[in-house]
């Protein structure tokens, strides 16, 4: 993996974005999860959100929810639209392609992500008037768990949206997935709530942490081990 | 193999049960354009995927550019421009940026890109309609949109998968017109396929007809207009008899009789000579003013060695 293999990534990201920067109303969707996760909620939450961490690496969850949508539209929709054949035809090579799409959608999800926590605080701030707590510990485990969380739904949608014969069958798979991810995320936030944030929240998050990351390891592995162009077509 | 672009050996691909390419030889020269015309479902599209590595032969052998596209797919594809069926392009991105894009991903310069993007935009009569989104272009614009970005990187080959496809007759021509004229400046090696018989005819050195996967007749236009189909003869003239009309009919070298007005149109076996009917025609009375022979056209060509080839 070179110096151009890289740039190739980096092409397909910026295409991936520049067409969905290119859709008519793309900004709604995360300025309103900005609006309800990183202000709404954070001020109703009030205190608790200074006080109990827990719910600022809850927000570790969102890019599931914002990245199902684009995902989905990667591979199941470039075949739809019948853009993809094209893009094959090219001379990129196949894991620049899978991974320029897995980036791209991971860097969505983990920006809106990190822009949630950001005004989440400063509402937070505002309406309490209150002063900012050294945030390191609670940042720390949020930038990687949110990022952890991004990879894991930007592969595990290009997986699906790769073997999707349509974006339709793309999304229904994916809110399949969206749904058994939720039931962990509850049974984190009992452990957490369990376990308050003492010592043992540390074992939690690092637990949660290398799950991630083995999850993330085996869909990357998944999806560059062997790349088959010629399976990405449905005939 | 040197002066080849393409050479295919037994070349097969089948889906299940069915075989989209059956076993096909062929070879393109460098510097030339191919026409490789089919009706709709003969495997068109399938050679073309299968010469660029985006599909796996079921048996035999293709070489494109002296690689092997099965083993070499991406050093075949670096040196390929495609042009598919459906122009493929970003709908939702403006002209300039779709060629912007795969300017990029051809690893052109920044200044590269805007340079020959100017080029080529100006060459398909784009150049006023950069800022535009591609889904606001016409059918025949974003085909020559597609062109276009085809062309960017200079490819030595260019793959044109039914590019007039959908396309009015209007907006077709003057398409054949640019690409031709492309290809002789930029000096690219053009595998072409299509159902329309006329882009055939028009631009290829070679045309090869395929059916059903298989490829049934080979040749330059001019060769293939004298394989199958024989002459056309227009003979006018005054006392054309149903008895007459009949007794032509039966010989062996006609192939059908039909009158006009002051004409009698003879259609002639292959390999046939046209003075026996005529001096025939002369005896049983008939007033014969003129003799004049129509070549056959690609078209009546094409369709005599479908119906011949079983």
């Amino acid at each position: 993996m070179n110096r151009r293999f890289w740039r190739d990534v980096w092409t397909v990201l910026r295409k991936e974005w520049l067409e969905w920067l290119a859709t008519p109303g793309c900004l709604i969707q995360p300025l309103a999860v900005i609006l309800i996760f990183g202000v709404l909620a954070p001020v109703a939450a009030g205190r608790l959100w200074i006080d109990q961490p827990i719910i600022q690496w809850l927000w570790s969850w969102l890019p599931l929810a914002l990245s199902a949508g684009m995902v989905a539209d990667t591979f199941a929709g470039e075949r739809e639209r019948d853009t993809l054949e094209a893009l094959l035809a090219s001379r990129l090579p196949d894991r620049a392609i899978v991974l320029g799409k897995v980036a791209a959608v991971a860097a969505y999800g983990w920006i809106v992500t990190l822009a949630c926590w950001v005004t989440g605080w400063a509402a937070v701030l505002v309406a309490l008037d209150a002063t900012l707590p050294n945030p390191s510990f609670v940042l720390a485990w949020l930038l990687l768990l949110s990022f952890l969380a991004s990879c894991f739904i930007a592969c595990l949608g290009v997986f699906i949206s790769l073997r999707a014969q349509s974006v339709r069958q793309a999304q229904q798979l994916m809110s399949v997935a969206m749904l058994v991810s939720l039931l962990l995320l509850g049974l984190l936030a009992t452990e957490l709530v369990t376990t308050g944030t003492g010592e043992q929240t540390g074992q939690v998050l690092t637990v949660v942490a290398l799950i991630l990351i083995v999850l993330d390891f085996i869909l990357l592995a998944g999806l560059l081990i062997r790349p088959q162009r010629s399976e990405w077509l449905i005939y | 193999m040197e002066h080849l672009a393409i050479h295919t050996d037994r070349l097969t691909r089948k889906f299940q049960s069915l075989c989209a390419v059956d076993s096909l030889t062929l070879n393109v020269e460098r510097g030339t354009i191919y026409g490789l015309l089919g009706p709709s479902g003969s495997g068109k599209s399938t050679i073309v995927r299968l010469l660029l590595g985006l599909l796996e032969p079921t048996a035999g052998s293709a070489l494109v550019l002296g690689l092997d596209p099965t083993r070499a797919g991406a050093s075949v594809r670096a040196q390929c421009g495609v042009v598919l069926q459906s122009p493929s392009l970003y709908g939702r991105l403006s002209v300039e940026q779709n060629l912007d894009l795969f300017g990029r991903i051809w690893g052109l310069s920044a200044q590269g890109r805007a340079a020959r993007a100017k080029e080529l935009l100006t060459h398909f009569g784009l150049w006023e309609r950069r800022k535009e989104t591609a889904s606001r272009l016409s059918r025949g614009m974003q085909q020559r949109l597609a062109m276009a970005r085809a062309m960017l990187p200079r490819p030595a080959l260019l793959f044109l998968d039914q590019p007039t496809s959908g396309l009015d007759p209007s907006l077709a021509a003057p398409l054949r017109n640019d690409l031709a004229l492309l290809a002789a400046e930029e000096d690219v090696t053009i595998f072409l396929t299509t159902e329309t018989l006329t882009d055939a005819e028009h631009i290829c050195k070679r045309i090869g007809l395929l059916r059903s996967g298989q490829l049934i007749a080979e040749g330059a236009p001019s060769e293939l207009s004298r394989r199958g189909v024989g002459l056309r003869l227009e003979i006018v003239g005054s006392g054309f008899t149903q008895a007459m009309i009949a007794l032509v009919s039966r010989r062996r070298e006609v192939g059908s009789v039909r009158t006009e007005t002051g004409r009698l149109w003879i259609e002639l076996q292959a390999d046939s000579y046209a003075a026996p009917v005529v001096n025939l025609l002369v005896e049983s009375g008939a007033q014969v003013e003129e003799v004049l022979r129509h070549q056959p056209d690609l078209e009546s060509v094409y369709r005599a060695i479908l119906e011949a080839t079983p």
